[in-house]
């Protein structure tokens, strides 16, 4: 059974201009130690599902349709009280390396204890410390820094705070929402380097995401492609990478030159952005599709498969299934 | 926090309060008029006159009065009130404890009836209690002291009688031998009234700064962060969010703090409250250099202190300040 599966899920948010349907329809499983990826551009509704994952949706968003499925629980349903149990404890987030994802006036190892204890409020003073040690370790921040103020460290200490932070309590789903884009290269680097060691020695699930297709693919055996809330196209590793089938996803691996070229950024050459106020299930690439014909205009796009674990989403299944086109 | 730090700060604060020492001797000595008589009581005989001419050196050049000045600072010797016939450092020591008590009991009241409620405000944002808090504290903040201090006399000390018109002790009281009890409870009976306006209007604003303070800091990515770990609601509020909203406060009390003595005046001079504030709109209108001199001497210390505790405090609850 997979560790969590999402089930054609829909996110809105209310707005001003009426609703934004910023996910929609997405359904995906994530296995134990089969890490998956999100990428797409920003905006595309990865940190909306990261946070729905972790019911921290903000007061103005709505789950619209779907399920998540967590071991016997649907997420979806849970009180904020059941909530306060799953949060940390089964699923934990790692965030972006932002200024101040610590709070400024406690010291760093206060704010990891605290996670744990959140969790097990009766755990004694020695497990505790041992425990704190043991994750300050896995991490590597060195042991006579962790009573250190937050600004006393650099940004990839502090991500590797938020780390510790995530891992303190053993969580079975892990989510590292662009855990590396607030950092320099060099860092972004090490900080990769450490998750991918921590989950294949920890071998827990992770969500990873990312606007950084080279990213993901260096830490992910599965790759989901977002475009405008939707997933366009998912499959392996190795599958999305070198035989990529969707128009998007072209786009957005054409725009990164080569793998070897580490420093490229991806800015996929758009016309315009996804409209997210289009009606539920329409294609939202049209756009921006070189391909794009007046069937896609007004058919809905369907699920094409190309392996059993390769498809992309598209009105067009010629396009789809003859990549040389 | 590190010595060097609070020794930096001790001169910082001794530099500039020579500086103020010096401009007040030269604001009262050269201003037009006859400098003799505003050192030196006019109603005095011309011996008296004489002695307290030559005590204050006011026969010698400037700068040798001015060494006389600085001396008889440094020794406590602010001179005689002409009005009183006392030494002014006696009246002044006995005017700043009623200031300070008044002043420093309201205002941290009020800070932390402010900080609470702002919290609890911000944390409702635009529910109905948020409205009605935020709309009160608006009114609070706007209101104008002698007005809402007369109502508030004339309401519960002349209509309804529950309090003294002013002052701060029943003489009846103090001459008996009354126990301390009986004494303590007078001296808060006298200070509901004043203690009540003061509370209200510095609560307005405390409420307000810590409202949006709290809302800007519940809008921080560690707000998130400790959401994600599970932690409940309360301790979000309190621990993660409170404390770092309430260090704005700080400051705001301690500028309160500063300006009591002569922003109080208005408040003390209405409930008449024994207080530095009063005299020294007494001093300033009847002419009483000397009373006023050292009043205004003792403002100048009184802002840089508080301005001093700020700083301490601060850098003790704040570790990103570096000192
Ligand atoms: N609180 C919100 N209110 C309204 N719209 C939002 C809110 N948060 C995100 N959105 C919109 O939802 C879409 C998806 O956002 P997000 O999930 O943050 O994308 P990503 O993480 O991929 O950059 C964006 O168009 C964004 O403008
Ligand atoms: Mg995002």
């Amino acid at each position: 059974m997979s560790l969590l599966s999402v089930d054609n899920l829909s996110i809105g948010y209310e707005t001003k201009n009426g609703m934004v349907k910023a996910v929609d329809g997405i359904s995906f499983s994530l296995e134990k130690g089969r890490p998956l990826g999100f990428v797409g551009e920003s905006g595309c509704g990865k940190t909306t599902i990261g946070m729905t994952l972790m019911g921290l949706l903000p007061d103005n968003a709505k789950i619209l349709s779907g399920s998540v499925r967590f071991q016997t629980q649907d997420l979806v349903r849970l009180t904020e009280d059941q909530w306060r149990s799953v949060r940390g404890k089964d699923i934990a987030m790692i965030f972006q390396a932002a200024m101040n994802a610590l709070n400024p006036v406690y010291r760093v190892d206060d704010q990891v204890r605290e996670a744990i204890l959140a969790h097990r409020p009766d755990i004694s003073d020695k497990e505790l410390n041992h425990r704190i040690r043991e994750l300050f370790e896995l991490v590597e921040i060195p042991y006579e820094r962790i009573h250190d103020y937050p600004h006393e460290y650099s940004g990839g200490m502090k991500q590797r705070v938020i780390i510790a932070m995530a891992l303190a309590c053993q969580p079975q789903v892990i989510i590292a929402d662009e855990p590396t884009t607030a950092l320099d290269v060099i860092v972004q680097d090490q900080i990769l380097e450490e998750l991918r060691a921590i989950q294949s020695k920890l071998n827990t699930g992770l969500i990873f995401i990312s606007h950084d297709i080279a990213v993901v693919a260096s830490i992910c055996e599965d790759i989901c492609v977002m475009y405008g809330g939707q997933i366009v196209e998912t499959g392996t590793r190795k599958e999305v990478f070198s035989s990529p089938r969707h128009p998007y996803t072209k786009t957005l691996l054409g725009s990164y030159l080569s793998l070897d070229n580490e420093e490229h950024i991806i800015i996929p050459d758009m016309r315009e952005s996804a409209d997210l106020t289009l009606a539920s299930g329409c294609c939202r690439f049209q756009a921006n599709c070189t391909a794009c014909d007046a069937a896609c205009k007004s058919d809905q796009p369907t699920w094409i498969d190309i392996s059993p674990t390769h498809k992309a989403l598209c009105c067009d299944a010629g396009i789809i299934r003859n990549p040389h086109d | 926090m590190r010595l060097q730090y609070i020794l930096a700060k001790f001169i910082e604060i001794a530099v500039i309060f020579f500086v103020i020492l010096t401009m007040l001797f030269f604001l009262f000595r050269l201003s037009p008029g006859d400098p003799i008589s505003k050192v030196v009581d006019p109603m005095l005989t011309p011996e008296d006159m004489a002695h307290m001419i030559s005590q204050m050196g006011l026969d010698k050049p400037l700068w040798e009065q001015y060494v006389i000045y600085l001396k008889n600072f440094v020794t406590g010797n602010f001179g005689v009130s002409f009005h009183y016939g006392e030494p002014v450092s006696r009246i002044i020591g006995e005017r700043l404890g009623w200031t300070i008590l008044l002043f420093t009991t309201a205002t941290f009241l009020a800070a932390l009836a402010g900080v609470w409620l702002g919290k609890v405000a911000a944390w409702n944002k635009g529910k109905r209690m948020d409205n009605v808090m935020s709309i009160s504290a608006l009114v609070c903040y706007t209101l104008f002291i002698p007005w809402f201090a007369l109502l508030l006399l004339w309401i519960m000390g002349f209509k309804v009688g529950l309090f003294p018109l002013g002052g701060v002790l029943s003489p009846e009281l103090w001459v008996g031998d009354s126990s301390t009890l009986v004494k303590l409870l007078d001296l808060i009976h006298h200070m509901v009234l004043p203690l009540l306006t003061l509370f209200i209007i510095n609560l307005g604003s405390y409420l307000l700064l810590m409202r949006s303070s709290m809302l800007s800091v519940l809008k921080e990515d560690y707000i998130i962060t400790a959401r994600a770990k599970g932690l409940s609601e309360k301790v979000i509020r309190d621990k993660h969010a409170a404390k770092n909203a309430a260090l704005p406060v700080i400051t705001s009390v301690g500028l309160s703090l500063a300006f009591s003595i002569n922003g109080g005046a208005l408040t003390e001079q209405i409930f008449t409250w024994p207080g530095i504030g009063r005299e020294l709109i007494f001093a300033v209108s009847n002419n009483d250099y000397p009373l006023a001199q050292a009043c205004f001497l003792l403002i100048a210390l009184v802002v840089l202190v508080a301005n001093l505790i700020v700083d301490l405090l601060y850098a003790w609850l704040d570790p990103r300040i570096t000192y």
